[in-house]
């Protein structure tokens, strides 16, 4: 008997044996069986900027896990050894962490939050629904990074539990998401005002491709579609691309590129624009928009220095969007 | 052909359509029965792949975000 899976826009009908898109979500005699619950590749302590998400406990570590599989194929992928493997790989081995051992860990690490990240959480999304339960519970911050390729119901669910979603827009075109991420660019819009609606922290990142989306009219779009939807307060985060998995031929991003894109997007009335995978200093501190004083010094993923009382600027009082405690 | 011919050929013809339709809606109503639709995933028992002991975990994770 065939089954459908109805979590992400994908909508995959899945022969028995088979698995769907993502390679973890298999039909198992006509029930839809998730492979990778309580199986994550990677268990590792980041700190939060990695992520990255600015405004949200600056300077704190972060428990992050991923389970191997995604529900998108970018052509680009940074973390496509884990992203586009199959559970049964030898040479990725997955630890048994079922969500009470996670939520155990990210304690005894004295972790204040915990993130589903490195491949797609959406594709492991029991385990990361489940664990972000039993983490709320226990007074832990749950955060996702996604790119947040999800239907609305699951997603409307999963919200409840989640503190922070840093997603990925990789672009403003549905040729972009069409054609090097087998996607399409709507629901990652819907999920993106929806996770607002539901009062989440929410940052966005945009991976700046030479040739593909670095155009400033584009970047322009983008900029504009996140202040018309999201507010002028949602910080952007325009990341560095490097060469990676189907995309070897094209250049990195240079750092003038970077630069360009974050003055498209102050200049479009965004608060706090980032530049990020390149060695820039500007570009990844938060200043103030009120009084345009420096309010958080980063160097890499290092906070040099918080100068923020209580979440408002210390100069002029100013409220910075963000969780700051 | 007299007319009894005539409309008996017509109500065979008829009967046949109806019930190949008949057939062909009912074989349509069974496979979509078979369709099961699912959004939440019964997790497996097993991993299929290598299970490893669990490291140390407090290093930096090797992978971006």
């Amino acid at each position: 008997m065939k089954v459908q899976c109805e979590l992400c826009p994908k909508m995959c009908l899945i022969q028995p044996g088979q698995s769907g898109e993502c390679r973890v979500r298999i039909n198992v005699d006509g029930v839809l069986r998730t492979v990778v619950y309580g199986y994550p590749c990677s268990i590792n302590i980041d700190p939060i900027e990695k992520k990255p998400v600015f405004h949200f406990l600056p300077g704190s570590t972060i428990l992050s896990i991923a389970t191997v599989g995604c529900n998108l194929h970018c052509k680009n992928c940074q973390n496509w050894e884990i992203s586009q493997a199959n559970p049964e790989e030898q040479d990725i081995p997955a630890y048994f962490c079922p969500p009470q051992r996670l939520v155990a860990l990210t304690k005894e690490y004295r972790c204040p939050s915990l993130a589903y990240t490195y491949t797609d959480p959406i594709v492991y999304y029991e385990y990361t629904y489940d664990s972000a339960k039993l983490a709320k519970e226990a007074g832990i911050r749950n955060v996702l990074v996604t790119a947040a390729y999800i239907n609305e119901q699951p997603w409307k669910k999963l919200l409840e539990h989640v503190d922070v979603a840093r997603i990925d827009l990789k672009a403003i075109t549905e040729d972009f998401y069409r054609e090097v991420c087998s996607a399409t660019l709507k629901p990652v819009q819907n999920a993106l005002i929806l996770a607002k609606a539901a009062g989440v922290h929410v940052e966005v990142t945009n991976l700046v491709i030479p040739t593909l989306n670095d155009k400033p009219e584009e970047i322009r779009q983008l900029a504009r579609w996140v202040k018309a939807n999201l507010g002028g307060e949602t910080p952007l985060h325009f990341s560095g691309f490097y060469p990676r998995y189907k995309m070897l031929h094209l250049p990195p991003t240079s750092l003038k590129t970077l630069d360009m894109a974050r003055q498209i997007g102050m200049s479009e009335g965004l608060d706090y624009v980032y530049i990020g995978n390149v060695a820039s200093t500007e570009g990844q501190n938060t200043y103030c928009p009120g009084c345009k004083k420096l309010l958080i010094e980063r160097s890499g993923y290092t906070v040099l220095q918080n100068r923020l009382k209580d979440g408002l600027c210390p100069d002029c009082s100013k409220e910075i969007y963000g969780v700051w405690k | 052909m007299t007319r009894r011919k005539f409309i008996r050929k017509l109500t065979e013809t008829c009967s046949f359509i109806v019930a190949g339709a008949s057939a062909f809606t009912q074989g349509a109503s069974a496979q979509k029965a078979k369709l099961c639709k699912f959004v939440r995933a019964v997790p497996m028992r097993q991993y299929p792949g290598p299970v490893k002991p669990l490291h140390d975990i407090f290093e930096q994770g090797k992978w971006s975000d």
